[in-house]
This record gives C-alpha cells, structure tokens and sequence, in this order.
C-alpha cells in the first residue's frame, strides 16, 4: 500500500488528486491537504470583481466531492517538509497545521510515500507598502477579494451615476508581479460595464502594469499571422486599447500605496504618483511558508526551495544572462533532484529563469514579469505528475514516466474584455510552445501556425463555456477526465 | 480626484510629491492600427461569430491534443 499526499487543491493539486484516485486502487491512499475548504475557477473571479457572477457561482465546498471519490481531505496548512524522515523514521512526512474550525491550530504529521507540492502562490501584498485589501487597493486573486472589488466597483458606479468623475487604477502592483492576464481582463470587464451603463465618458481607467510592452503577458508577447503579415500581440493589445479609450503605464513598479494616492517608478527612471478612487492591483506571488528539515532536524529549506519559496525541481537553475536561455532549462517531470518521490507543479515549482527578457530600472529595482504558469500548463503538469507516480507505484518504475515542459506543451488562453451573451468580447489565444522554443523555431521562439489570436463575441462564449466544463469536471462528474486539462 | 503623473519640472503638490496635471497618454505614440467600424461590428455580429466560435473551438482542441501527446 502507498500513499500519495498531494498538498494544495486548486487546479493542478486538484486535478492530480483526481487522477491518482481515478488510476490507483483502492488499496493506495491518496490525501489532498488544503488550507481552503473550497475549490475556486479563478479564471472567472474577474466576472465576480464586476458583480456579473457570485462568489458561490466560482467556488464549490471540496469535503463533498473528496469523501464522494475516496480521497482522503484534510483541511490544513502545510508547514514543516521531512523528505529524509526524521530520526528513526525512514518515510518522508509533512507537518500539518489544521484550519477546519472543528480542530483550528491542531498540529499533525502526515507520512507519505510520494508528495506533489502543489500549494500554488503566497499572495505577497506585504512585498508593497499598503497593497492588497487589508491596505487601500483591490484584487481578485480570491474569490472573496473579487466580492470585495465587486461591492468597490458597484460604489464606483453609484458614484458616476450622480455625475461624479472617477479615476480607475488596474494592474499590477509590483515590479515582479506574474498574471498580467488577468489585470488585462478585469481592465477591459470594467470599461465593458461603464461603456454598457453610459457611463464611460465620466471615468478614467488607467492600465498599470511591470510589462516592458503591451501585450507582453509574462511570456515575451507573441508573434501571429494575419492577413498575410506576422503582427505582434503588442500592436494588438494597443490597437484595443486605443480603441477602447483606456490608458497605460508601462514598465512600472509600485513603490507604496496610501490612501487614494501610488507611487510608482518606471525602467526609465521616472518616479511619481497617481491619484485613483478605485485601485484593483495584483500582488506578487512567492512560494507557501514552507520549511524543510533533513533526518536529523537540521534546516535544509536552502537546498529544497529557491529563494522566492518556489520548490527546485528537474529545471537548470544556472544564473546565465537571457541570451543563453534554452528550452531545456525548463522542467519535463518535476521531480526534485535529490529526492525521487518529491514533486512540484503548478505555481508552486520554482520556474529556472523568466520568460520575458528581465530588466532593472536606474535604481536596481527589478521590472519584468514572472513567468506565468497557471491554467492549461498547470492542470497538465498535475495530471503528468499523477500518472508517473500511479507507473511507480504500480508498475515499479524508477523514474518518472511522463512528462510535461512548458517548452513542449502550447496553451489556449481566454482573456475577457467583457461579458455578456450578445454584447460580450474575448481575445482567444493559443501559442505553442508557451516558453520559446529558437532552435526548434528561429526568428519568433513559437509555431506561427499554432500561435493565434482573435478578439470577438465567440470568445466570450469560449471562456463560459470553460468555466461550466472546467467547474462540471472539478467536481469529478461522470466522465469528468474526458475533459482535457 | 483626478489621476496624475510627474513630469520633469511638474509643480508639487500639499505632500512635496512633484505631479502634472493628467496622464501622459503612451498610447498617443502607439503605431497600432484602430479597427475599422465593419471589424468592431463583426466582432458581435451573432452569425459570423457561430462561425469563429466553431474554428476557434478547433483551433484550441488542436493545441490541447498536440500538448496532451
């Protein structure tokens, strides 16, 4: 008998908890540990920060449909790693702190025969002076942050409707933020619903972001063809930005947030303020509090988890300058290197090197996105991972048996840029490979024939057609692995 | 309020922080090109848009298929 303990539930912790109950038998364990009793499509909580869904419409309880399916559920924060043991016990284990109201603060230590890290990104508000909902600006990286935007932007609204002018700040917050996805699509959810209700011309909606270009997104932008000619995401966003009326502030990074009032600094060296009524910003990610310990309690958090708290994996870690990145610095199994039952996916591994080209402004603060890995690279990770360890356990393998590097694997994206049946919009994406790929692909690192993108109502319609099938195969429904991840 | 960004040789303001008076359009520089009214009509247009949602749907299946193998 095995057990697999899989830290985290959101989309790869989940979707690999799902598989291995769905591949192993019932004589092997398989335990999820999540400090959220609930599941979140964190895609649509940008449609919850406008008030056009609910929080209950993107989140649903896990206890129901882990009990339904077998799995082991224990609502708990990890936060003690023994991948050696300890003392005379020889098994790997995690220390547990529960947050289920019925045994708070109560500690455990859960033995495991192999253990997917996939406990996704610390919100790190703290990296900002006064960022983040407990400061004096907005998020919606959780469902109840984007309930707290929504009822923020509803006051907003009322506002406009007496003839008030009011000045919106959306994007990122900090100089290293990842998911500036999501920034473009709540952006564009807000100029959609001021547009639809006529009240537009009274609001200014300015665009924040660490990007060094529009349309950059954490992956170095992208390159299409259309209409004959290879155009850049970055001429497109502009083009919808210009379209829209939505200004911009490019190559930032926030300094501090008071009341109503960011400072900010840019690549050029340009320092200053701006003033907002409404500020929806996302924080920077850093990986879970994790501590790790070797066989005799020494601390070895240093050798196990890269500095920014991300778990070190199959990836090159070499500092080399962005010239000599290559495809193959990235993860294919993510196992760790020292410890072959250790895995880390989704958010939670530590990427070896950004994807967009990295920049520091005249001061030495770093502006350049972190690689995104969330969504369709992250659901497949997780599902990869689970299917090696089910070959290890059942099959006696010694190594993992399949692989998942975003240097191979393409990503369908869906941005938002406003909801609605007849009057909504999306920007429809996908790219192959996500991380560029130039010896396999010279000149643009991606396939022009896989890497597309179009804007219009078909979209809106994929991305509610996602969050249905997405929620449906969650929920482990019948059929719910023929869905793809 | 109303949004603001400094400039070299803005003026301050009540706090000592130098500002202007708006912000400074990136986008006024920007060589992006504006769609035309026919490309911002079809883009809600409900039976051209069937039509994407189809292509667009295999579009997306073909890259879930070629990253699943």
């Amino acid at each position: 008998m095995a057990r697999v303990v899989v830290l985290g539930a959101g989309i790869s912790g989940h979707t690999a908890a799902l598989h291995l109950r769905r591949m192993l038998d019932a004589r092997h364990e398989v335990v999820v540990v999540s400090p959220k009793a609930d599941w979140n499509w964190i895609p649509s909580n940008i449609w919850v920060g406008v008030g056009r869904m609910t929080g209950s419409q993107v989140t649903f309880p896990l206890a129901p449909v882990y009990a339904k399916k077998g799995i082991d559920f224990r609502q708990a924060k990890a936060v003690a790693l023994h991948p050696e043991g300890d003392g005379d016990q020889t098994r790997g284990s995690v220390d547990v702190v529960y947050t289920l109201a019925t045994r708070d603060g109560e500690r455990e230590r859960v033995e495991y025969d192999y253990l997917i890290n996939a406990t996704g990104p610390k919100l790190n508000f703290a990296a900002t002076p006064g960022l983040g909902p407990d400061g004096h600006t907005l998020s919606v990286c959780t469902a109840e942050h984007a309930e707290l935007t929504a009822d923020a932007f509803a006051e907003v609204i009322r506002k406009l409707e007496r003839g008030e002018r009011q000045t919106l700040v959306i994007g990122v917050g900090h100089g290293t933020c990842t998911c500036e996805g999501a920034a473009f699509e709540y952006t564009f959810n807000v100029e959609h619903e001021l547009r639809m209700r006529g009240l537009r011309e009274r609001a200014e909606i300015i665009y924040l972001t660490n990007e060094y270009e529009l349309g950059d997104f954490g992956v170095g932008g992208m390159s299409f063809k259309q209409n004959g000619f290879v155009t850049t995401s970055q001429l497109w966003t502009e083009s919808l930005f210009k379209e829209r009326g939505v200004k911009a502030i490019s190559k930032a990074h926030v300094q501090k947030v008071e009341e109503g009032r960011l400072y900010y600094e840019t690549l050029d060296g340009e320092e200053g303020t701006l003033d907002f009524d409404f500020a929806m910003l996302l924080p920077p990610f850093r990986g879970a509090d994790l501590q790790a310990f070797d066989r005799h309690g020494d601390e070895i958090t240093s050798d196990v988890f890269a500095p920014n708290g991300f778990l070190k994996v199959d990836a090159n870690y070499t500092a080399k300058p962005f010239e000599e990145w290559r495809a193959e610095d990235w993860p294919r199994t993510y196992v760790t290197p020292k410890y072959p039952n250790l895995f880390g996916v989704g958010i939670a591994f530590a990427p070896p090197h950004p994807i967009s080209r990295p920049r520091k402004s005249p001061k030495g603060t770093v502006i350049s996105p972190a690689p995104p890995r969330t969504g369709m690279p992250s659901g497949l990770m997780g599902r990869q991972v689970a299917r090696s360890i089910a070959d290890m356990i059942q099959k006696g393998a010694t190594t993992p048996t399949h692989t998942a590097s975003m240097a191979e694997m393409g990503a369908a994206c869906v941005a938002s840029a406003g909801a609605g049946f007849r009057r909504g919009t999306a920007a429809s994406m996908t790219m192959f490979p996500v991380v560029p790929d130039y010896a396999k692909f010279p000149g643009y690192g991606r396939s022009l024939r896989e890497t597309t993108g179009e804007i219009g109502l078909a979209g809106h319609w994929i991305k509610h057609m996602l969050h249905l099938m997405f929620i449906y195969k969650a929920k482990g429904r019948p059929g719910w692995f023929l869905v793809p991840e | 309020m109303s949004a603001t960004q400094p400039t070299p040789g803005a003026s301050h303001d009540e706090r000592g922080t130098p500002v202007a008076k708006t912000v400074p359009d990136e986008l006024a520089s920007s060589t992006a090109p504006m769609p035309t009214k026919h490309t911002v009509r079809m883009r809600t247009n409900i039976p051209f848009q069937v039509v994407r949602f189809g292509i667009v749907n295999l579009k997306m299946l073909r890259m879930v298929l070629k990253s699943h193998n």
